[in-house]
């Protein structure tokens, strides 16, 4: 009986323990590519949303491709960084319900590092960025909030609108 | 690896194991051990035989063999080593990616039996380690494919060298089955002290570890000698 008890006991915590260790698992990003995030403040350090359309385009030597197609009212852009560049150009297009049309040019330097994620969720191009300038149509500053480019999704760059008021 | 609820459980199940065996007549008649100073009493020296039984139920197929010693002290603190090896060579089949290491890793620690006054061999305990292990690693993916410039950089790692320290929160037991021979398993959490250096996302299985970038949970299933030295002294 002792002996029974002895070997039992364990014998059951150990089905059990091997039971719950095939049920765990490993939460993966729905994506496997990351974007940078900027973000529209006014001079006072407000959040504002855009009253232009902005359109956002990158410069590519085999052509210009839009990564932001008309949106409305934008509080904050998703852009993406290429994987060889050290230093990528986006176009921004303000559209003023055709009045008239403003555009401000946008250089991010970076670095590249490929990245594995884990073996069970693939691997992935994280980004540094080092610099960020602009023209100033529109756009008065750039202000780098956070260097790295990954899943965290944190606001990496503040850019400074000039409003009306 | 575990999440929290399953971590409750298992705790609830392990407590609820140990005292069911406690709670039996027969057992209680047993006489409690006379106090006295705490002396070195005797030395374990076990085999963990849950490195190899675990990936035969995950899909991340990693391993480990380890052995250990723990000094008994007054049956009451119980000084432990642990050495082992770990070790993988895996491919995943939803990226194609590569992972190899095998290196091996170290623990240091102390048990403390729950249960000292039984003067018994079969008891609860709980304790801690630091572990330590200096790895290099390798990983072989498909190249990334930049989806708006075009072009693509390769994912390419070999043999990375890195270092972690760690610390675990261990409980368990431990029950003999013959004599001098014991059997037992403990649960193990594990929070990362220091990893790296850390380059391209860093090591994704840490010999001793486990896979995980974060904390880990992990088990251990040993078969043990106790070596009884108080016996041999009389």
């Amino acid at each position: 009986m002792r002996l029974y008890r002895h070997i039992a006991y364990p014998i059951v915590a150990l089905i059990a323990l091997l039971g719950m260790a095939s049920c765990s698992s490993e939460d993966c990003s729905i994506n496997n590519t990351v974007r940078g995030k900027m973000a529209f403040y006014n001079a006072y350090g407000d959040a504002v949303s855009l009253n232009a359309i902005l359109s956002v385009s990158v410069v590519r030597p085999q052509g210009d491709s839009v990564v932001l197609n008309q949106k409305t009212m934008a509080t904050d852009v998703t852009f993406p960084l290429s994987y060889t560049h050290e230093t990528d150009t986006f176009i921004y297009c303000f559209d003023f319900n055709g009045n008239w049309v403003a555009y401000d040019t946008l250089y991010i330097s970076h670095t590249n590092t490929p990245t594995l994620v884990s073996v069970d969720c693939g691997t992935a191009m994280f980004h540094t960025i080092t610099e960020a300038r602009s023209t100033h149509t529109l756009i008065d500053t750039l202000i780098i909030k956070s260097h790295e480019i990954n899943y965290d999704e944190r606001e990496n760059i503040q850019v400074i609108y000039r409003t009306n008021d | 690896m575990m999440s929290a609820r399953t971590f409750r459980l298992f705790i609830a199940l392990m407590i609820s194991v140990a005292t069911a065996g406690y709670a039996n007549p027969q057992t209680t008649k047993e006489k409690k051990a006379p106090k006295e100073k705490l002396s070195l009493e005797g030395v374990y020296i076990a085999a963990d035989a849950f490195g190899y039984i675990y990936p035969l139920f995950v899909k991340d197929k990693y391993y480990s063999s380890e052995v250990s010693a723990a000094l008994s002290i007054g049956n009451r603190f119980f000084p432990t080593v642990e050495v082992g090896v770990g070790h993988t060579d895996i491919v995943s089949h939803l990226y194609d990616i590569g992972y190899s290491t095998r290196a091996p890793y170290y623990r240091i620690g102390m048990d403390y039996n729950m249960q000292y006054t039984n003067g018994r061999p079969n008891y609860i305990y709980l304790g801690g380690r630091i572990g330590y292990t200096d790895f290099e690693y390798s990983v072989d993916a498909p190249a990334l494919v930049d989806p708006v410039w075009g072009g693509e950089v390769p994912m390419k790692l070999d043999d990375v060298p890195c270092r972690a320290v760690w610390a675990e929160a261990v409980g368990g037991v431990r029950a003999e089955i013959f004599k001098n021979i014991c059997m037992g398993w403990s649960l193990r959490y594990k929070y990362p002290l220091h990893k790296g250096p850390i380059s391209n996302g860093g090591p994704w299985y840490i010999p001793g570890f486990g896979a995980s970038s974060k904390t880990a949970f992990s088990a251990t299933y040993t078969v043990s000698y106790y070596l009884n030295l108080k016996a041999r002294r009389k």
